[in-house]
């Protein structure tokens, strides 16, 4: 008994050395994760950045057949105009955040979605090499979104479950680690559109 | 009183009806539920050639099999093909991308995987490459498309499948001309010294600790019992480690490879026949 009482302030050293260090090592760790969550928003960034570039071509290759429908080519250029204005800060990166870009994103991709259906209705247009790449080009992009939404995910969950994970959540306050959206995939509205040749 | 008798008796006889219903029981389920899992397990050493339809016979699979593995080995790059009547809740560029990621295949150095997804049966029937993110400069998705719809596509159009996937790997091993070769990676060295490194470290700090420990306070380790049994433990431990690493210095002499963790981002294009 007596040996116990004289080991116990070492013991408490001890524990209290062991419980820093691994602070230390939970808040490195959270730190990685964010940079890993920044480098996958940025890659998700990138994808839909390459969709936007893509329409100004698509529009123009559609504009030149005889009276298609102005009102489906304008819904497409203000939502393009609409979804490259919603920048965000990869510092934040919050659920709120996250969900505005999203809305801006899916406004453009109901808008395409609308463009490619009436293309249907014109054949020439359909036969149209230029357009037949372009189109091609843009269903890449989307399977590339698609691919980036989900490694974004992951990199959030990896992100969101350490930081509530004992002894990082004693370090959420102090150092302001706070949890990050996710993307909510919204049924069939983010899949591509489908090319039938 | 006199069943349970009965019934302990039988359990020590192997292989009695009742044990084996009783297996059946627990493992059925599992093995149903593996059949339902649309991604097969990763295999080891690498597999290149996944037909589950029955549309190759076993020559034409292994000739595609080793046409695979001789350009792996030329190469380093890794084509996978998958014939499946039904991906799931997948769609196949979907499917296709998450096989890839999953097995890793491709170098993860370069990123150079391929896998062509051939979906027998509708709805959505079809075929789909996809490029991992090192291949997708050399085999663009445009060209990936011209691959399914006019190198593949005619001969499917004739059921002749094994005709249509050896001129589509053509097709593929052209695009991909003289875009990687087979050297050593240095990448996987260094890795591999770094780890004894770190390991080296480790084992030294340990062994001062116990130095330290056995110096100072004979009489709180002995007292625990578990103290003079640790010491030797730490030993078995460091020589099973060694044994684990000529089992991983093999890995790359191995002849058709093993996926490495080659990673795709959506590049790959496809179409129906």
């Amino acid at each position: 008994m007596m040996d116990f009482r004289k080991y116990l302030p070492l013991i408490l050293i001890g524990l209290v050395v062991v419980l820093i260090f691994s602070m230390c090592g939970s808040y490195n760790g959270a730190v990685g994760k964010e940079e890993n969550v920044k480098k996958a928003w940025s890659q998700v960034e990138n994808q839909y950045q390459r969709r936007a570039d893509l329409i100004p071509n698509l529009v123009n290759t559609v504009k030149g057949y005889a009276n298609f429908e102005q009102q489906t080519l304008t819904a497409v250029v203000q939502a393009r105009a609409a979804a490259t204005q919603t920048k965000l800060d990869p510092n934040q990166l919050t659920p709120e955040n996250i969900q505005r870009f999203e809305q801006a994103q899916q406004g453009l991709s109901g808008a395409l979605g609308r463009l490619l259906m009436v293309t249907e209705n014109y054949p020439d247009l359909k036969a149209n090499q230029n357009f037949l790449g372009l189109q091609q080009q843009l269903e890449g992009t989307e399977n590339r979104i698609s691919v980036e939404r989900k490694n974004f995910n992951e990199a959030v969950n990896d992100y969101n479950s350490s930081i509530r994970r004992f002894p990082t959540n004693l370090l959420v306050g102090m150092f302001g680690f706070t949890p990050k959206g996710y993307f909510q995939s919204t049924a069939g509205s983010d899949r591509a559109p489908e090319v039938k040749f | 009183m006199k069943s349970f008798m009965d019934s302990l008796r039988q359990m020590g006889k192997p292989l009695n009806a009742g044990l084996l219903t009783a297996m059946l029981a627990v493992f059925l389920p599992l093995f149903l539920h593996a059949q339902k899992d649309v991604f097969p397990p990763k295999p080891e050493p690498a597999v290149y050639v996944h037909d589950y339809t029955g549309w190759l016979d076993a020559g034409q699979k292994s000739a595609l099999e080793s046409k695979l593995r001789r350009y792996y080995d030329s190469t380093s790059t890794q084509i996978v093909v998958m014939i499946r009547p039904d991906l799931g809740d997948y769609d196949k560029a979907g499917y296709a991308f998450e096989l890839g990621n999953r097995w890793g295949i491709g170098k993860k150095s370069k990123n150079n995987g391929v896998v062509m997804l051939i979906k027998s049966q509708p709805p959505d029937r079809g075929i789909f490459i996809a490029t991992g993110y090192g291949t997708e400069g050399a085999l663009p998705d445009i060209l990936a498309g011209q691959i399914v719809r006019n190198t593949m596509g005619p001969y499917f159009r004739q059921q002749q499948y094994y005709e249509g996937i050896n001129a589509g790997l053509d097709a593929i091993i052209g695009a991909l001309k003289g875009e990687f070769s087979n050297d050593s990676e240095p990448g996987d060295a260094t890795a591999g010294v770094v780890v004894l490194l770190v390991l080296f470290f480790i084992f030294i700090i340990v062994m001062i600790f116990v130095a330290r420990a056995a110096k100072k306070g004979t009489r709180m380790i002995s007292r625990s019992g578990g103290g003079s049994s640790w010491g030797p433990g730490g030993f078995g431990g460091g020589s099973g480690w060694g044994g684990g690493s000529s089992g991983g210095s093999s890995w790359g002499g191995g002849d058709g490879g093993s996926f490495g963790g080659g990673s795709f981002g959506g590049g790959g294009a496809g179409g129906d026949w």
